[in-house]
């Protein structure tokens, strides 16, 4: 091949390169994909420094800090599997199996299939949650000197177990949002479950508490039920009193809940004026 | 009360600023026990038309309704009595097992455990598909993939059943058993009824009680396949066999368009011998003088002659035709007048209505 042939196909290996990556959407919503995402990146990583370097006087001791990045961290496994796997379902069911279709016409409600879809992530997530609390503490006790304050007496169980299937409602919840925005279009399913398991990383107290976020971002992160999700699971396992928090945790749950029917119940009538339920992605 | 009833049904897309008419004031009723084969070539609306009736779609106005039931305002009631059969797409999950696809769908269905368990069993059997009960179904062929769809269309025993295009990529034994069992079916319970939309017209003739032919979203016939026939009596096929080269395709196009424009010809269909992988080009005559061709697929001959499927307006015009192809330098070998077929049929509404 000549030179301007190698040229050609190089070019049109980079064209479709863009197209691929761009995950074959606007250049302009993709620009801000490429621009949003390394900033949020960058502003989550200069938060958990601030927050780590002045830790001592926030949290009171770098064990307290330990423990509230640590069950963060693993709790955050909840809302990440369920959000996730929710979110893609539209793309797995409409253009990989074929079944949405078939699944939509069905006596079922979508929205039943979807909490148990939500459930079977939510149990998956279990296993997660609880191989990460063993391995996770073993570790870091023994290599890093870091120990959980946790006693096995004195964990409220009765309210750490009454916080998942609470918890859990609400992220399935969350969940059916990002299902109704992919039934009705086709080049989100990756981008939106990153960007909202990142928002929802950064303002619900998974590393540091959302009141240290400026106003109103903290506002935001104060009503999610992520937050008070997170706040139930620490009191309960520190076996502090978690009244409050749980009170606020169903409220926020109710209210997401809520939402998100009638969110889905209006992108479900969306989708059938566009006819987007079966229609094929645009691949 | 209709197992299928369209009021005006429309249905409009909005494609980058353009509008495009999918459906257009489609009036249909389909009585219990009927099969209703709908027509009509790529693009027509039949599509539309089944997803519209499967609570997939909304329409841009008028109404329809299963059973009496509002299939927009009453969703939920009409989903327990249809089911819907797409050809040539996947039937289930890939890892499942034909029996676990089955059985996943008929508790979607809500059917208890000992009538689902006794109707995949069925189904199976019915479907011939009992060595591949326990085989994952991304191992299946197409045949036994599209088995397993219909067998997942029939899990809830539907009052309704949509097949579209149920036989595509089919191959004849296959199809022919999947036609058997759809007539069966019907026919065992009178309540039951079908739509099948197709493009194989003797699908249709052989499967359909009643045929309505789509073109460009509107129904331009609406019969049974006898009295679709008839509708041609004012009309006459004719075969003509011309010899010619099996593999001068651009000539035997000429000859299509200097028949199709000779005195009284409503519609030709050239049937060629081998050289073009099946396909039957066509010329039609329209309301306004116009012509059009296309192609569509059928049997294939390779005996060195072509032969020619002529709708005439009146077989007066039989010796003006033959003069024109003897005229025009062709070995006329024989003509042959014939009963109307389903195909003379299908041409000759197309034609009418393109115009």
């Amino acid at each position: 091949m000549d030179r301007e042939g190698v040229i050609r196909a190089v070019v049109q290996g980079v064209w479709l390169g863009w197209k691929v990556e761009s995950n074959w959407t606007n250049p302009f919503v993709f620009l801000t994909y490429l621009i949003a995402k390394p900033i949020a990146s960058v502003i989550l990583v200069g938060l958990v420094f601030v927050i780590g370097s002045t830790a001592s006087s926030i949290q009171g001791s770098r064990e307290d800090l330990f423990f509230y990045t640590f069950t963060g961290a693993v709790f955050f496994i909840y809302p990440a599997t369920i959000v996730i796997s929710l979110a893609y379902l539209v793309h797995e069911d409409r253009a990989k199996y074929e079944v949405l279709k078939h699944v939509y016409i069905t006596p079922s409600s979508i929205q039943t299939y979807i909490i148990g879809r939500g459930v079977a992530s939510a149990i998956n997530a279990s296993v997660s949650v609880a191989v990460s609390l063993l391995v996770g503490s073993i570790i870091f006790s023994n290599y890093f000197a870091l120990n959980l304050p946790i006693s096995a007496s004195s964990v409220d169980y009765l309210t750490l177990l009454s916080s998942i299937p609470l918890g859990v409602a609400a992220f399935i919840s969350l969940g059916m949002v990002l299902y109704s925005i992919n039934l009705v279009t086709f080049k989100l399913q990756y981008s939106l479950s990153e960007y909202t398991t990142g928002i929802l990383f950064l303002l619900s107290g998974v590393v540091f508490p959302p009141k240290m976020l400026p106003y109103p971002i903290s506002f935001i992160g104060e009503v999610l039920p992520t937050t008070h999700f997170l706040n139930v699971v620490r009191s309960s396992l520190l076996g502090y009193n978690a009244h409050e928090s749980m009170a606020y945790l169903l409220l926020s749950t109710i209210l997401t809940i809520a939402v998100a029917l009638i969110f889905m119940r209006r992108m479900e009538s969306i989708a059938r004026v566009k006819g987007t339920i079966d229609r094929k992605a645009e691949y | 009360m209709y197992a299928v009833e369209t009021i005006e049904l429309s249905r409009v897309f909005e494609l980058k600023g353009k509008s495009i008419l999918a459906l257009d004031d489609v009036n249909i009723r389909i009585g219990k026990g009927e099969i209703l084969g709908l027509l009509g070539a790529n693009g027509a609306g039949k599509t539309t038309l089944v997803k519209i009736l499967s609570t997939l779609l909304l329409p841009s106005k008028g109404s329809s309704y299963i059973h009496g039931h509002d299939v927009v305002k009453e969703a939920k009631q009409v989903r327990r009595i249809i089911n819907l059969v797409s050809g040539g797409e996947t039937p289930g999950y890939g890892m499942l097992t034909v029996r676990e696809n089955l059985w996943f769908f008929s508790q979607l269905y809500g059917l208890s455990s000992s009538t689902a368990r006794e109707r995949i069993e069925m189904l199976i059997r019915d479907m011939e598909l009992e060595q591949y009960r326990d085989v994952r179904m991304h191992r299946l062929s197409t045949g036994y993939k599209q088995r397993l769809n219909l067998a997942r269309g029939f899990i809830n025993d539907p009052k309704v059943l949509f097949l579209d295009e149920p036989t595509l990529g089919l191959d004849v034994i296959n199809a022919k058993h999947m036609r058997k069992y759809i007539r069966e079916w019907v026919n065992a319970d009178k309540t039951r009824t079908i739509l099948l939309t197709t493009h194989y017209l003797a699908e249709a003739e052989e499967v359909c009680d009643k045929i309505a032919i789509i073109y460009k979203g509107r129904i331009v016939a609406y019969e049974s396949p006898s009295a679709l026939k008839s509708s041609l009596s004012n009309g006459v096929s004719i075969n003509v066999e011309i010899f010619s080269d099996p593999t001068a395709i651009a000539s035997r196009n000429s000859m299509v368009e200097k028949i199709s424009r000779s005195s009284g010809v409503l519609a030709c269909m050239l049937e060629p011998s081998g050289s073009d992988n099946g396909y039957h080009d066509y010329m039609v005559k329209h309301e306004g003088g116009s012509y059009s061709n296309g192609r569509y697929d059928g049997s294939i001959s390779s005996d060195g002659l072509t032969r020619v499927r002529i709708i005439l307006d009146d077989d007066s015009k039989i010796p003006d035709l033959v003069s024109t192809l003897v005229l025009n330098g062709y070995k006329v070998l024989s003509v042959r007048k014939d009963q109307p077929t389903l195909e003379d049929v299908y041409m000759r509404y197309i034609g009418m209505r393109e115009g």
